[in-house]
């Protein structure tokens, strides 16, 4: 499954870019988020707790930076996770671009869901993960903009 | 010979406990001190374990220990000896146990299991057998060669191969062109589970003198031992294995456990005892089920329907460890004739390692695969000859004395009667005779008959012993260390000492718990051969016991010992039962009036060998694979619904040459369960995974198992062909109540409607693309018909 989408942000490209290069800002803005930790080379390993339909559970997830590129504002990085009997794992390209004095966060996603997660209508994953992703950015923007 | 007891219909001596849910499982043991285990399993097919960071874990109040592969790395196994206790370096499915936490507490335990945090470096996988037995598939164990293994088995290095088998007897090629017509078909059949309803549970205590105490639901304790002692090297008395009574079996509880692992994780946590229970989804996912399979097969007839050549691969997934499953895979070879003579066969089967859940053994192994393939095979070649199949069946059904099997066995002449078998399922199902139309014009009914024939699949040398042990007032403890979980063999054992003493059989007690210390050895519970064997070792030892018996007797009753007799718990004069001494009067020892004694205290000691079993040909597969054959075979009538696809059993023959019934009542019970077991793989039970090879439906929700309104009503046959050394002419016969019950299904299908069910489970979905895609036209008019009949119904509204 692919995802995409952009977000605007105000505030300073480089002031985005500081703030989303640092992994234990960003976990903290993800929803269901019990416990994380920072490892080495930005390696994060967190719990998340997650609900679609009538499939909930504690995952635990992980996610490293595969590449990251300041000059060009543009980072790819892994996501990978399990719970509930199920287990998913993401490729997330980001990259920010300049926009009339703001920031404009464009994102994509490449998941693919294994187990009985997996075997969910397509829709129903869909909905989880953009109210998922909705709920994230706005929670940067909130920390960035406030 | 009518007895007291032996044929008589007893009810299971631990019914009570049972019915009253007071029975202690393993599950409700606790141990003072004990300490709980969680397993964490690998979220990856197939990969590297690039680290695995455990303090998070360590900090979850009650955390003891938490060990991982690297800990402790051994290799176990029965007969492959290919599986680790957790992870080391690699995994190898979805599910493979990487690192177990040691908690104070479940909560605990599975709390902290949640915070151990596992990197994987993914490696390519394969989930499809057929694809891993090609070259340059990814190897999933690159060192098979130094597994301790059985010698029997043989593994293809740098392949997936875990096993090769092959039976080869006359001239397959030849007799293929000599064939007048062929058939040539693929059969497929899914992974299922035991779907036991107490899951795997271990207590282990290693305590600090070294001695290894264990608590588990198996099957029975001495593999547990042989497993922990040959992996281990340690001495056998040093470990002791009990077992509770047990919340079903079927062949899951049969290899290699948990005892080991659970074992290591009690010494590791510093000699308390811990305790393993699988919950339902870990069962499916890291315990062990049945193997997938495939069969791709040509069979060779001769126009007056012989079935002269048979000549058939079989490649079983056996996902990613096959310790069990290798023996599956000669099984299903040396089996693959059924009750037939075929002059010409070749069969080659191949256990095949994939990155999926592993296998092992499930009631009938290699003998429910063998015969969804060979009688539809039969079935097929009939309607192509244009005969009866029950004709067909008769044509070429082994006669006994004469014939010759796959392997080679010329058949005793008290082997049984498969033709009585036959003509009783056929007259009890009315075969020939058509089916009452259903009441919907969409539905049809049909009948099918499957045969079969098995013996327990062991190695050549596989003993028994029994002994019984006298109490101070006549009672008896029968000692054994036959599994008791839900066949009743136990109490059919206490059957025959009763009899044979002429005891009450309440006299007859057998322990609730199999102990390795204290009770005699027999090899395993499987098979169907716990009646056969341990009921033999427990004849030999009456008659030791009565050898003393009647020795002290003697003496004291002044009489030769050839004039005395047992008589309703008393040793007799022949011919003057006046002269008598009650049993407890001499089984501690007989006093004479003024005091003097003679004797002492009895135990009589007996036991079994098998020996008319040999190891078979490693090229060919020739010998004596199995200790007895019994015949049987399943007749079915269904009602299938064209327009939904789905099943309904509506009646059901069973039929067995058991030799001679020991306890009627048990016997329908086997009959009656065996079927809906058997019904239940054929029409519902599937374990589904995705193209990353999870696990979709670890639970009974989404794992459908027979429900009892899906049940028919069971008719029963049995048939009495004594075996000569069986005890009273019996034969075993538990496991084989299933395997027909497939067949006989797909077969009515075949035969009423020609359409071609070649894939287990028969789901209705299954069902309803054959039909679509073999013969559209009966859907169609199935349509039309309903179409019809909503109308009138609206019509009368």
């Amino acid at each position: 499954m692919r995802f995409e989408g952009s977000f605007r942000i105000n505030a300073d490209r480089d002031k985005v870019w500081e703030f989303i290069s640092n992994p234990s800002n960003v976990i903290q803005c993800v929803p269901g988020v019990q416990d994380f930790s920072v490892q080495e080379g930005k390696r994060i390993a967190a719990k998340v707790k997650v609900k679609i339909g009538f499939i909930s559970g504690l995952f635990q997830a992980a996610s490293k930076v595969l590449e990251e590129d300041p000059q060009n504002y543009h980072a790819r990085m892994e996501l990978s996770g399990s719970g509930a009997g199920s287990g998913f794992k993401a490729l997330v390209d980001l990259k920010l671009e300049e926009a009339d004095g703001g920031t404009e966060l464009k994102w994509s996603a490449d998941v693919s869901i294994s187990g009985p997660l997996g075997s969910l209508a397509k829709s129903m994953v869909e909905g989880y993960v953009k109210k998922m992703v909705d709920q994230l950015f706005d929670c940067v923007k909130r920390r960035l903009e406030g | 010979m009518a007895g007291k007891f032996v044929g008589k219909p007893i009810p299971p001596q631990d019914a009570f406990l049972k019915a009253t849910g007071t029975a202690p499982y393993n599950y409700d043991i606790e141990l003072p001190g004990m300490l709980y285990a969680k397993l964490v399993t690998s979220t990856v097919p197939h990969g590297r374990i690039k680290r695995i960071n455990v303090e998070e874990a360590l900090k979850v109040p009650g955390v003891v220990k938490v060990v991982t592969g690297k800990d402790i790395p051994y290799m176990v196994g029965m007969y492959a000896g290919d599986r680790d206790l957790l992870a080391i370096e690699k995994v190898r499915w979805v599910g493979h146990p990487v690192a177990a936490v040691i908690a104070e507490s479940l909560e605990a335990a599975e709390r902290a299991a949640e915070l151990v945090d596992v990197e994987y470096e993914e490696l390519p996988a394969v989930f499809d057998p057929l694809e891993a037995m090609k070259p340059g598939a990814p190897l999933i164990h690159e060192h098979m060669e130094k597994y301790r293994r059985l010698p029997v088995f043989k593994p293809v290095p740098g392949t997936n191969i875990a096993n090769k088998f092959r039976v080869v007897r006359g001239d397959v090629e030849t007799a293929l062109k000599e064939a007048d017509i062929v058939i040539e078909e693929e059969f497929h059949i899914k992974h299922v589970s035991h779907a036991f309803m107490e899951t795997q549970n271990v207590i282990a205590h290693w305590h600090l003198d070294g001695t290894i105490e264990i608590w588990t639901s198996w099957q029975n304790p001495n593999p547990v031992r042989q497993i922990m002692a040959e992996s281990f090297g340690i001495p056998y008395n040093k470990i002791i294995v009990k077992i509770p009574f047990v919340g079903g079996g079927f062949g899951g509880k049969a290899g290699l456990g948990w005892e080991a692992l659970v074992a290591v994780l009690s010494r590791e946590a510093g000699h308390r005892p811990v305790k393993l229970v699988l919950s339902r989804k870990e069962q499916f996912t890291s315990g062990a089920c049945r193997e997938g399979f495939h069969a791709f097969v040509k069979a060779g007839f001769k126009k007056d329907g012989r079935f002269i050549a048979y000549d058939v691969k079989y490649v079983l997934d056996a996902g990613g460890y096959a310790d069990y499953t290798v023996n599956v895979g000669r099984a299903v070879a040396y089996s693959a004739d059924g009750s037939y003579e075929i002059p010409n066969i070749r069969c080659e089967a191949y256990t095949v390692y994939t990155n999926k859940v592993p296998t092992t053994a499930l009631r009938g192994f290699g003998y429910s695969e063998s015969h969804w393939v060979l009688e539809q095979v039969i079935e097929r070649a009939a309607k192509k000859l244009g005969m009866d199949s029950a004709e067909v069946r008769r044509i070429n059904l082994i006669k006994p004395g004469v014939s010759i099997t796959a392997t080679g066995e010329r058949l005793r002449e008290d082997v049984g009667n498969p033709r009585k078998v036959l003509e009783s399922i056929l007259q009890e199902i009315g075969w020939g005779k058509p089916s009452e139309k259903p009441k919907e014009p969409w539905k049809i009914r049909a009948k099918g008959v499957a045969l079969l024939v098995k013996g327990p699949a062991q190695p050549p040398k596989a003993p028994s012993s029994a002994a019984i042990k006298f109490n101070e007032d006549g009672t008896i403890n029968l000692l054994v260390s036959t599994g008791n979980f839900g066949q009743g063999t136990v109490t059919a054992l206490a059957q025959i000492v009763a009899e044979e003493f002429g005891v009450p059989l309440e006299s007859v007690r057998v322990d609730w718990i199999r102990d390795t210390h204290s009770a005699p050895y027999s090899w395993q519970t499987v098979g169907s051969r716990g009646l056969f064997t341990d009921g033999i070792a427990v004849l030999n030892a009456v008659k030791d016991a009565k050898r003393q018996i009647f020795k002290v007797a003697s003496e004291a009753l002044r009489c030769p010992e050839e004039y005395l007799e047992l008589v309703n718990g008393e040793v007799r004069v022949k011919g003057k039962p006046w002269m008598k001494i009650p049993l407890k009067d001499i089984v501690m020892g007989y006093s004479y009036p003024d005091g003097t004694s003679i004797g002492g205290p009895i135990i009589g000691r007996g036991v079994y060998m098998s020996v008319h079993t040999t190891n078979l040909d490693p090229e060919t597969g020739q010998g004596h694979p199995t200790i007895f054959h019994t015949y049987g075979g399943t007749g079915v009538e269904i009602e299938l619904d064209l327009l939904t696809g789905e099943i309904k059993v509506l009646k059901a023959v069973q039929a067995f040459d058991i030799g001679r019934v020991i306890n009627p009542l048990l016997l329908k019970q086997q009959f009656h369960g065996g079927f809906i077991m058997g019904m239940s793989i054929a029409l519902f039970e599937e374990i589904k995974f995705d193209e990353r090879g999870w696990v979709l439906n670890p639970n009974f929700t989404s794992y459908y198992v027979a429900r009892i309104k899906d049940v028919p009503p069971v008719v029963e046959k049995f048939v009495e062909t004594p075996q000569a050394d069986g005890p009273y002419g019996a034969r075993g016969v538990g496991e084989l109540t299933m395997i027909g019950v497939a067949p006989a299904i797909a077969n009515a299908i075949f035969n009423a409607i020609g359409v071609k069910l070649n894939n287990l489970p028969m789901t209705p979905e299954e069902v309803w693309k054959a039909i679509k895609a073999q013969r559209p036209d009966l859907i169609e008019k199935a349509v039309k018909e309903y179409q019809k009949k909503m109308k009138e119904v609206k019509a009368v509204a």
